[in-house]
Parts: C-alpha cells; sequence; structure tokens
C-alpha cells in the first residue's frame, strides 16, 4: 500500500509539473527546456527555508512562487525574444546556468550533497507527512492546478495563446500583445512548477541538483507529448504512464545499476514512437 | 484617412518601396495594383510594421503608424487579409474567427479570474456574432472543424469574415479572389460590398481588372515599389506608363 501510495504522491507532483509545461508549450507553443529549473527553484527554496531559517511548508513555498516568478520574468527576455529552435536552444542554455548555480552556491545549496532532512508539510496543525495524508494535500493542488488552467485555456485568453502558437505574426495582426501574452504564460507556467518543487521536496525530504537538470525537464516534455499537446487531461495521463511503465522494470528482475538507463531508454522509445505513431499526442489537438 | 508620404521600405540591398506618396480618403475603396513583385503587400506588410519602413510616414487619422507594433495599429481600427490564407490550421474555424473579436478591455487573468461574468457575457456574445457569420455563408456545420479542414476557398471566405468581427475602419484586402471559383467570387464580392456599406474603407489589391472596374473609385498603380498612376480605373488605364508595366494591349 505504502509503495502505491508513494507512486500516487510522484505521479500527482508529475501531474502538476506536466499540466504547468502544457499551459507554456502544449496552448503557447513556448518550448521551453528549463521547466526542470523552476521545479528546482521552487524546491530549493522550501528546502532551505524550512532547513536553514526555521520557515514553515507554505510561506516557504509562497516565497519560492514569488522568487520562480522574478527569475522566470527575468529569464523571459533573452528566452522569449527568439523562437522555435533559437528558443529551444536559449531556454536550454538557461538551465544549464541555473543548473551550475544549484552545483556550485554550496554555501546556501549544499552542492552536490545536497540538502537533507528536509521536513514533511505542517498546515493549521495538520502534518503531512504520512503517506495518505500527503497524497490528498498534493492531490487537491493538482486539481486546483488543473481547474486554474482549465478556466484559463477554455476563455478567451486561451483562444489568444493557441493564436500564438500557431502564428505569432497572425495573432499581432488581430491586435494582440504577443509578447505580453506569452511573458505572462511563461511566468505562471513556471510558478505551479515551483509549486511541484516545494511538494517534491518535503517528500523526498532530501534534494540534490541532479533532480533538476536537462533530463527532469525533458521527462516533462515527453509526457505532454505522448498524453498531447494543449490537453490537461493529456498532461495528467503522459504522467501516469510515463510515471509507471518504467516502474514496472522493477519486476522483471533487471540489476539496479542499469535500471536509471533502462528507464530513459524508454522515455526516448515513447518520444520516438510516438512522433511517428500519433504526433497529436494520445489526447492532444495538436501536433508539433 | 491614410496618409502615406515618401514611404521607402528596402529589405538586405534590395529597395521594395521607393518615395511612395498618396492619400486615401475616408468611405473610399481603392484598388491598389500593380504587376508582381510591384510591393503591394510589401505596403500591407510596411503598414502593419512587419517590414519596418526605413523612413516616411504613415499616418492613419492623423495618428502615425511608423514605428508602432501590428497590434497598435489594428487596435487603431485597421484590419487586413493576407494574400496566401493565414488561417490557423490546428484550431478550429470558429477560433479563429474569434481570434480577431475586440473586449470591452483587454483579455488579461485579471478578467479570467476576478471579471469572469462581463468576460463571459461578452465572449457569449462575440461566439454569437462568429456563428452568425458563418451562418450567412453556410459553413455553420464548419464551425468547430479545424481550420486545416476547410477548402482553400473557405479559407479565404474565413479569412473575410474575420474582418467583420470587429469595427474596424480601414480594412486592407490582399488578392481576396485569387485562385477561387466563380461561385466563391460572387460570395466574396457580396462580403465585400457588405464592408463597403458598412462603413468601413476598403483598399485592396486585385489583379482582375474587371473586378476593380466595378468595384473601386480610385486606384493606384505600382511598379518597381513607386506609384506610377493613380484616379480613377479609366484614368489610370489610359496612361501609356500603365499599359506598359502592367495592363499591355
Amino acid at each position: 500500500m505504502d509503495y502505491f501510495l508513494h507512486l500516487a504522491i510522484v505521479v500527482t507532483i508529475f501531474s502538476i509539473l506536466a499540466m504547468s509545461l502544457n499551459y507554456v508549450a502544449g496552448f503557447t507553443g513556448i518550448l521551453s527546456l528549463s521547466h526542470a529549473t523552476f521545479y528546482g527553484i521552487g524546491a530549493y527554496a522550501t528546502a532551505i527555508l524550512t532547513t536553514q531559517y526555521g520557515f514553515s511548508f507554505v510561506p516557504s513555498v509562497v516565497i519560492g512562487m514569488v522568487l520562480t516568478a522574478i527569475i522566470a520574468y527575468a529569464a523571459s527576455f533573452p528566452i522569449l525574444k527568439l523562437k522555435e529552435d533559437s528558443l529551444v536552444l536559449v531556454s536550454f542554455g538557461f538551465s544549464i546556468i541555473m543548473f551550475n548555480v544549484m552545483l556550485n552556491w554550496t554555501s546556501l545549496t549544499k552542492g552536490p550533497l545536497g540538502i537533507k532532512g528536509i521536513m514533511a508539510p505542517e498546515i493549521l496543525g495538520v502534518n503531512f507527512f504520512s503517506k495518505p495524508y500527503f497524497f490528498a494535500l498534493v492531490l487537491a493542488v493538482a486539481i486546483i492546478t488543473y481547474f486554474f488552467f482549465k478556466r484559463i485555456t477554455s476563455s478567451p485568453y486561451g483562444i489568444i495563446m493557441k493564436g500564438i502558437r500557431e502564428n505569432q505574426t497572425v495573432a499581432a495582426v488581430n491586435g494582440h500583445n504577443v509578447l505580453r501574452y506569452q511573458r505572462s504564460v511563461f511566468v505562471v507556467g513556471a510558478v505551479f512548477a515551483a509549486i511541484a518543487g516545494s511538494f517534491t521536496a518535503t517528500f523526498l525530504a532530501f534534494i540534490e541538483p541532479k533532480l533538476f537538470e536537462l533530463m527532469p525537464s525533458m521527462l516533462i516534455l515527453i509526457m505532454i507529448i505522448l498524453g498531447g499537446m494543449a490537453s490537461l487531461k493529456g498532461s495528467v495521463l503522459g504522467a501516469f504512464i510515463l510515471i509507471l511503465v518504467p516502474e514496472a522494470l522493477r519486476f522483471l528482475g533487471l540489476p539496479p545499476s542499469i535500471l536509471a538507463e533502462v528507464q530513459q531508454m524508454i522515455y526516448g522509445l515513447v518520444l520516438i514512437l510516438v512522433m511517428y505513431l500519433r504526433p497529436q499526442g494520445l489526447m492532444g489537438e495538436y501536433k508539433i | 484617412m491614410l496618409q502615406v508620404r515618401d514611404l521607402n521600405l528596402r529589405i538586405g540591398g534590395l529597395r521594395i518601396l521607393s518615395d511612395l506618396s498618396f492619400d486615401i480618403k475616408d468611405g473610399s475603396i481603392t484598388g491598389l495594383i500593380g504587376p508582381n513583385g510591384a510591393g503591394k503587400s510589401s505596403f500591407y506588410n510596411a503598414l502593419f510594421n512587419l517590414f519596418p519602413a526605413n523612413s516616411g510616414s504613415i499616418k492613419f487619422d492623423g495618428i502615425e503608424l511608423v514605428g508602432k507594433t501590428s497590434d497598435q495599429i489594428n487596435h487603431l481600427g485597421i484590419a487586413r487579409t493576407f494574400q496566401d490564407s493565414k488561417l490557423l490550421p490546428q484550431i478550429t474555424v470558429l477560433d479563429n474567427l474569434l481570434l480577431g473579436s475586440k473586449y470591452l478591455n483587454p483579455v488579461n487573468l485579471r478578467r479570467v479570474f476576478f471579471g469572469h461574468k462581463t468576460l463571459k457575457e461578452e465572449f457569449k456574445n462575440e461566439k454569437k456574432k462568429a456563428m452568425e457569420l458563418l451562418r450567412k455563408v453556410g459553413l455553420e456545420n464548419k464551425a468547430h472543424s479545424l481550420a486545416k479542414n476547410l477548402s482553400f476557398g473557405q479559407s479565404k471566405l474565413i479569412e473575410i469574415l474575420k474582418i467583420f468581427m470587429y469595427e474596424s475602419k480601414l480594412v486592407l484586402l490582399d488578392e481576396p479572389f485569387s485562385g477561387l471559383f466563380p461561385e466563391m467570387v460572387k460570395v466574396i464580392t457580396a462580403l465585400i460590398r457588405e464592408l463597403v456599406a458598412s462603413g468601413r474603407t476598403i483598399m485592396f489589391v486585385e489583379h482582375d481588372m474587371r473586378l476593380i472596374a466595378e468595384i473601386c473609385d480610385h486606384v493606384i498603380v505600382l511598379d518597381a515599389g513607386s506609384k506610377i498612376a493613380e484616379g480613377t480605373f479609366e484614368h489610370v488605364k489610359s496612361k501609356p506608363e500603365v499599359v506598359e508595366a502592367y495592363l499591355g494591349n
């Protein structure tokens, strides 16, 4: 039971991440490889503030969100100035820089040693250490995330987002300030990634920079490509499949030393198959 | 309404528009004609700042357009279509029309969450308006289809319908009839007449001289980025330089 709850929590956290990236990439066409960076900033904010400065969970999450919003806003200037392939590469460059900040600012992040002993969330006197409680909390946040993005994407704002994704020139000629919308979407998506990061930090009770490098960004991207671009339900489905299917490998008796590599090969294979067989993903409406 | 003065546009080393100057009167229908490569579509692109002008001025109701962004220019009340259909293929026909909608206040997250009722009401009205337009041209059954599933003629039609989605004062049409069957030409001509009747000022690029003669009250002829003649169609077609550069014998 404990194992299944563990998986359910991981799937739910990744669902938040996938929905937030789908909001940015699937709905608006900003194919960013820096999502794990914002996930990391949220995680580090909660880890540092709760272990080193005595903050409780909620203020640490809020500070993490604000900090992420500021950094994402600043990063949006170089990233959104470019389009398509160039944008992807610049967002990758940004994530390399931020990864190295997490790795080398040892006085704050403890570098490669990571931060240990991060306490479980406690809100209004209720401790969420036990897995059922933690799952209920993160599930509630995931449901709020879903309805938050649903409300935006099914409003006129969502039509403008999709218009920008399809053709920025047409969106601008139709009277929409493309850069302003893109910037808002990028920052909001990053803030939700930060929330997922705060939950990851308190769930694992330990974080290290490796958790927030390129591979997690790729994994979240593959989740939304598999589940379907511009589909919130597809994001959840993508997270569900890509967390659970590789997990099943544990039962095939593979040596633990190669398990992570085989999992990554599965992610790669899924990406190739989806792009060839169903480029709009399982529930998506938009082909890359 | 529109004053163009000494407009110059260069792309790379190429001179696209040279010292272009003309006026467009309020409520007029002006045809912009000339051979391929004369700079007709480029003028539209320069007006919308898609190709920033190198020098000169374009004033709309006294407001300088050069230096403004495309969205700002649209907000002043100028709409345009493109020579090649620019319908967005992976969104629905209805959403393509709604992308051209104008709301009382800018659509932002504050309005999505805290002004939800008013935005919802406006959105409902815009949807109703879009559906009425689709019904008028018999395409209401295509409202929820992706735009990529439309035929070429239907795409052109939807491009024109987008113009009706908000109260623009000046409409720039870029070859709205090219590649269309005669039946579709009739439908689009009727829509253009409706645009004119609604008081909009129209400027359009077209190669069909019969339509230009029929619809336009003023014609500007471009060749190699320069204006070579201007006036009524009867006037410009009598000019030897126009005959030589474009109309032929």
